[in-house]
């Protein structure tokens, strides 16, 4: 079972609340999932007012000929990230707090340190749980905060989670992971060897799917690959193929007007 | 952009070197299509492109296209020489050493 650390933790600063959850959570909490969505509501009304408002503020420069305004880059987050931080301790040690915190290393964008605190908590907590895998997609954004954290969390998952679709989906976002930042042949071999062992954890169907995908582009579209064949119409309606122009450089240009 | 790539087939047009465009306006719609010919021609667009929405699955979800444009340097055996080479000068400094190592073969 997944170790209770800040569980244990809350149990000893404020023992009375603590041993009421204990004893009757549903009757005690709101359902996690009504403050998760809260939370989501609340954030999204928030960045989509400050969009506004920052739109609103250089529309009235423009229009009155005044310079470019000062706009904050950094959208009102900060008592979402603390209130999900809250509600993740509140659910310390049980599946409940991992949506808290996913949305923190989601959203919190710059704060590092308390995207790898959430990264730290899910994989001390957090690791084994079956629940674990709906966040796993989330992390690839915090692993620009904390890479060698959300690193450890993905080992950690394909190795002690129980449940396989939880391990492909670690390994899946581990893949990926490495391929975006692979820069040389042998990173691109890590993610590839990662990305391969999806097959041998799971037959889910989406799960594989989303494996091969990824490996398309590293069997397939890395230079020294053969390019895969293009068939399709042009814009005069005439089909055509890419292996048309064998014998000629083809500069391949995906491009609109829009 | 289409400038400099109207100037790289003009440069290149008696030699084995040929721009070949994925198209993403939409143009498996009547409306897309009659608005790309109308940009095509006011543009100057002369080479020939795919219509990217024309195949299930579309041509940049096959080729993991990520953002545009996106340039693939495919050699006259068809394989991948460069990706994301954008700089101008760099361009034609990767492309006319393609072109050479075709024309040798050729």
């Amino acid at each position: 079972m997944s170790r209770s650390s800040l569980a244990a933790l809350f149990l000893f600063s404020f023992p009375a609340m603590a041993l009421a959850q204990a004893e009757d959570a549903a009757a005690e909490k709101q359902d996690p999932q009504a403050e998760y969505n809260e939370i989501m509501k609340g954030f999204q009304e928030a960045v989509n007012k400050w969009r506004e408002d920052a739109m609103a503020k250089m529309r009235e420069a423009r229009e009155s000929g005044k310079p470019r305004p000062a706009i904050s880059m950094v959208p009102p987050i900060e008592p979402f990230i603390e209130r999900a931080q809250a509600l993740a301790m509140d659910y310390a040690g049980e599946d409940a707090a991992i949506q808290f915190h996913g949305f923190v290393c989601k959203y919190a964008g710059r704060d590092r340190a308390a995207i790898k605190k959430a990264v730290l908590t899910l994989t001390m907590d957090h690791a084994e749980s079956p629940a674990i895998g709906e966040v796993l997609p989330y992390l690839e954004g915090a692993a620009r905060a904390a890479r060698p954290e959300v690193m450890d969390l993905f080992a950690e998952v394909i190795e002690a989670n129980p449940k396989a679709e939880c391990k492909a989906a670690a390994l899946i976002a581990r893949g990926s992971l490495r391929l975006q930042t692979a820069r040389t042949a042998a990173s691109r071999e890590e993610a590839q060897k990662d990305l391969e062992r999806v097959a041998t954890v799971t037959q889910d169907e989406d799960l594989l799917a989303e494996a091969e995908d990824a490996l398309f582009e590293i069997r397939h579209l890395q230079v020294g690959c053969e390019a895969p064949e293009i068939v399709a119409k042009d814009t005069d309606g005439v089909e055509f193929k890419l292996s048309d122009y064998r014998g000629k450089v083809v500069l391949l240009d995906f491009w609109g007007f829009w | 952009m289409i400038p400099h790539e109207r100037s790289l087939v003009e440069k290149w047009k008696d030699r084995p070197f040929a721009l070949i465009g994925v198209n993403s306006d939409g143009t498996n719609t009547a409306d897309g299509l009659a608005k790309y010919k109308e940009q095509a021609e006011k543009m100057g667009v002369t080479w020939r492109s795919f219509q990217n929405e024309s195949v299930e699955p579309q041509i940049s979800d096959t080729w993991k296209v990520q953002g545009w444009p996106t340039l693939y340097y495919i050699d006259h055996n068809g394989i991948i020489k460069h990706k994301d080479v954008r700089d101008e000068a760099e361009m034609e400094r990767v492309l006319e050493e393609m072109i050479v190592a075709a024309e040798k073969t050729g």
